[in-house]
């Protein structure tokens, strides 16, 4: 990649002031930037004698939000210290700075460079008072105290960069970070912030490493000097080795400064030592240790982050990369395009190809920014639905949109008063089209005669006919109907005789199921991690959920899928916890369980090396079970566990290596032992789980072997729930994405009793329903639709897949359509739905072989597998009823000998 | 599996409610006039009522 000679090695320290109103140690005024010099100063930052500094809490805690949102580890306690040196910008003598126990360590910052994502470690992120402002002229030197103990951050990133171009993007993404977090607003260029680089060369000569000191350019403050300060200095050392310079000799680093008008570094300090500043702890301020309760109430203050955002955008969107930096790289447009996704009720690309092609356009043209346009979200999310819907062409769309910007009105406002609604009255169209195919019969001779493009220039005629308005998907489809009425929308498909089935019920055995799953608003809330219960009757899809679910591995979508079929119960149950309350008694074997298959998860990642966290969460799976890839059903197989035991109690985040010890448990003893195991999972996995990745841990078919008299199988449930809640509220906390979903029978979740049912129902679960009616991602239609498409070759632009296979000619008995009349007959299962399709579909077939007629499902086919279809509904309420009500055979028996479909309680009673 | 006939329902005819489709319209203890579901109507051999 580069021709140097040498390994570039870079490290920097970057100093913000923090976004807080009043200075470090005193009530005085932090926003110094334009204030008349020596106007916001005390007896405090003055550093005037017997002045004593009164620490800001705000700003200490931004600097622990600085490092939270840094990943950094809160050590146990932190302190300040005296820094001392003399010099006319520091009164004191000294600078209140933090030396051994500064309040964030061992964090990283993930960056993004044209070779792909890079963690960028962070040593430490301390809190200090900066220094006044000193203004050098001729022969005299002006100084300003205003700036004097503002406080401020310095962030020390590990020497991990090896290109100018790594540099650069830490140094934004540093910016981004602190700016998105509140910390600070980083204003470089008003001396508010800057950064001091690190710089030093690493090559082979004569078959030795070369390593030679560093030199540390001071105070930058743009991109620009970094561009082109750390280029040139590491030439001068590597020229300066080659000339046999003091470099070869020299121990410790030098300083230097960097002068943007000459464009070359010159020489500061030659030599600089820790110890020259003879730092002792600050007499006038007290240790303090930040307690868990506070680390976790400033992590959950942290809003998402630009990185997560837009890898959140490319994977819970679809967007590509470039979409999903445009939209990020401004919160506002951010917002504007989420507000619109939902006012549009999906359809993110279309909605982003909108937000970054005529909005930004727009709004560069006008200036000002996304949040002050007249044009709302909700209007802009109306305007997609209307071209989705057919109800305007997308050019007209345009126009409407800049109508839309001048005035602020609402879009089906401007459609109607401007007369641009396109026509999609298939009716309008297809006496449009007829008129223009009695025009050309030549073009329908062409067409049957494998001309296929004789058609599309029919399309010309018919719009014009329609005054431009036309639906030009609809006039192509009419225009293939009218034709050739055996084709739809000029594909080819396949015929009746040629399909098996629509699917099969059980989704378990279904491998086409894939190809014609349905993304409902259900898949939607568990896949953003919006709920994690997913309960629903038998039969509602559950398990195709699940699948769907699992379906969605990505290389930042991490899902381990768990069957609770053949699970061991029996060795599960070791691991309760005999000593708890009945409701909280498997609470922890579950929480062990998810956090072990998480750590599973991210051990699978192999996009990041081995760290330190990584490797402990490596060690402790192979400890316990051998390799990293086991089956959960040998979760509870081993005999002995090796637990983890914290000496100290965890303060914050994490526990020091040197803190915990290790030692192996019985099984039968590991319930009342487990719970230091658990927080040191939890601790380990902070670290490790990567903020702008999603982890699943899915537990589908804990329904098998249902029995509703079994106790323990009922406390294993509560346990499983209570522990999926406790994940997330963790991981929330946290800002991780991880969730145990868990896939539930309606009737067995209605069947446990525990405190928090009522909680976990309305914030964590959501009900699997489908409904009849003849459109939306809910409907039987649809999910009918999506299978007949697949079975049948259905191009994507059919848009009725069900008119294909089901004749519509005449309707059932009364004003019923066969939709309607199929769905009453269900308990709106697609279970239910499907059987009935089959084997109306059977029916279908032989009667066509057999009799011939319509290569469609007919009423009569309906009709004929009505009686199958029966049997197949009692046998279902054969295994969902019997369960419960022994009672339920004698009703039927009961309500045959009544014979009538309606009847009254007396007749009721007699029978 | 069996719904209950309720009289005044939309349109000034009656509607069934059955519990799989309103779960929480409940059970009415005073109706009168019942109805099975149409999907068992050929299991159990019952007459069509219009
Ligand atoms: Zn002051």
């Amino acid at each position: 990649m580069t021709d140097r000679p040498y390994e570039l090695v870079i490290g920097i320290e970057t100093h913000v002031e923090l976004a807080t109103e009043s200075k470090m140690f005193c009530g005085c005024a932090a926003k110094w930037f334009g204030a008349p010099p020596n106007s916001l100063v005390c007896p405090v930052c003055l550093g005037l004698p017997g002045a004593l500094p009164v620490p800001n809490k705000r700003a200490i805690e931004l600097a622990m939000v600085a490092g939270l949102a840094l990943n950094c580890e809160v050590p146990a306690h932190t302190k300040f210290d005296r820094k001392n040196y003399m010099y006319p910008d520091l009164p004191k003598g000294y600078q209140i700075s933090q030396y051994d126990l500064p309040l964030n360590v061992k964090g990283w910052l993930e960056i993004t460079t044209s070779a792909g994502n890079k963690r960028v470690g962070i040593t430490r992120a301390h809190l200090e008072e900066d220094t006044a402002n000193s203004k050098h002229g001729e022969g005299y030197a002006l100084i300003d105290f205003n700036r004097s103990g503002v406080p401020l951050l310095e962030i020390v990133s590990e020497p991990d960069m090896t290109s100018v171009e790594e540099a650069l993007a830490y140094v934004r993404a540093l910016r981004e970070v602190l700016v998105f977090s509140g910390v600070s607003e980083v204003r470089f260029e008003q001396g508010a912030g800057r950064f001091d680089v690190n710089v030093s060369i690493r090559f082979s000569e004569k078959g030795a490493i070369r390593w030679p000191p560093q030199s540390e350019i001071k105070n930058m403050n743009s991109y620009a000097a970094l561009e082109e300060a750390v280029p040139y200095e590491a030439d001068r050392l590597w020229q300066e080795w080659q000339a046999g310079g003091e470099l070869r000799t020299r121990k410790g680093k030098i300083t230097v400064g960097w002068s943007p008008e000459r464009k070359q570094t010159f020489l500061q300090r030659s030599k600089e030592d820790v110890q020259d500043y003879r730092y002792f702890p600050e007499p006038d301020l007290v240790a303090f240790a930040p307690t868990r309760a506070d680390v976790e109430r400033l992590r959950a203050s942290i809003p998402e982050l630009p990185i997560a955002r837009r890898a959140r955008f490319t994977r819970e969107y679809g967007l590509s990369d470039y979409d999903a930096r445009i939209l990020v790289d401004d919160r506002a447009l951010a917002d504007f395009f989420e507000a619109a996704v939902r006012a549009a009720g999906g359809d993110a690309k279309t909605v982003a190809n909108w937000v970054t092609g005529e909005f930004l356009r727009y709004l560069k043209n006008d200036g000002g920014s996304a949040a002050g346009a007249k044009i709302t979200p909700a209007q802009l999310g109306a305007l997609v639905a209307l071209v989705k819907k057919g109800e305007v062409s997308s050019s007209a769309a345009k126009d409407v949109f800049a109508e839309m910007w001048q005035t602020g009105s609402a879009p089906d406002a401007i459609v109607k008063s401007k007369g641009l609604t396109q026509v999609s009255d298939e009716s309008a169209i297809a006496a449009a089209v007829d008129a223009v195919l009695a025009e050309n019969p030549r073009a329908i001779a062409d067409y049957k005669a494998g001309k296929t493009r004789a058609l599309a220039a029919l399309v010309g005629p018919v719009m014009k006919r329609m005054g431009g308005n036309a639906n030009p998907g609809l006039v192509n489809q009419v225009l293939a109907d009218r034709i050739s009425p055996a084709r739809r929308g000029g594909e080819r498909m396949r015929d009746i005789l040629d399909i098996d089935n629509l699917g099969s019920i059980a989704a378990e055995n279904d491998r086409r199921l894939l190809k014609y799953f349905i993304t409902t608003p259900t898949y939607e809330s568990l896949k953003t991690q919006q709920k994690y219960v997913a309960i629903g009757r038998k039969g509602t899809g559950k398990t195709a959920l699940y699948q769907g679910l699992e379906a969605a591995k990505a290389p930042d979508t991490f899902i381990a899928g768990l069957a609770f079929n053949e699970y061991p119960w029996k060795l599960h149950d070791h691991a309760l916890n005999a000593n708890a309350a009945e409701s909280e008694r498997f609470v922890n074997s579950w929480r062990f369980l998810i956090l072990v298959e998480a750590a599973k998860l991210v051990l699978s990642d192999e996009s990041f090396g081995p760290d330190e966290p990584t490797k402990a969460l490596r060690a402790f799976v192979e400890a316990n079970w051998g390799d990293v890839k086991f089956s959960h059903r040998k979760f509870y197989e081993p005999e002995k566990f090796m637990v983890t035991r914290s000496e100290i109690r965890p303060q914050a985040m994490g526990i020091s290596a040197a803190a915990v010890t290790k030692e192996w448990v019985e099984r039968s003893r590991l319930g009342e032992s487990i719970g230091s195991t658990l927080d040191w999972l939890e601790s380990v996995l902070a670290a490790a789980l990567a903020r702008d990745k999603t982890y699943f841990v899915l537990f589908d078919e804990l329904d098998t072997n249902f029995d509703p008299e079994d106790q323990s199988y009922g406390l294993r449930l509560v346990g499983l729930l209570l522990a999926a809640k406790k994940t997330a509220s963790w991981a929330q906390g946290i800002n991780r994405h991880l969730r145990a979903v868990i896939f539930l029978r309606e009737d067995i979740f209605n069947h446990l009793q525990f405190s928090d049912k009522n909680k976990i129902r309305e914030d964590a679960a959501i009900t699997v329903k489908w409904n009849d009616d003849e459109s939306g991602p809910e409907s039987l239609k649809s999910l009918i639709d999506e299978r007949v498409r697949a079975e049948m070759d259905l191009s994507h632009f059919e848009r009725d897949p069900w008119g294909v296979l089901f004749d519509a000619g005449e309707r059932m008995r009364g004003t019923q359509q066969k939709y309607k009349h199929m769905t009453a007959r269900t308990y709106l299962r697609p279970r239910d739905m499907i059987k009935f399709a089959n084997l109306a579909l059977t029916e279908a077939q032989s009667r066509i072989r057999n009799e011939g007629g319509k290569h469609q499902i007919t009423n009569v086919d309906i009709q004929r597998a009505r009686p199958a279809y029966s049997d197949y509904l009692v046998s279902e309420f054969d295994d969902e009823l019997a369960a419960y009500k022994s009672g339920w055979r004698d009703l039927l028996g009961v309500l045959r000998r009544l014979g009538r479909e309606v009847f009254a309680r007396a007749e009721f009673n007699l029978a | 599996m069996i719904g209950y006939i309720k009289r005044g329902g939309s349109g000034g005819g009656t509607d069934t409610v059955y519990q799989y489709k309103s779960p929480l319209a409940g059970w009415d203890p005073e109706a009168t006039q019942f109805r099975v579901h149409p999907g068992l109507k050929e299991h159990l051999g019952l007459i069509e009522e219009r």
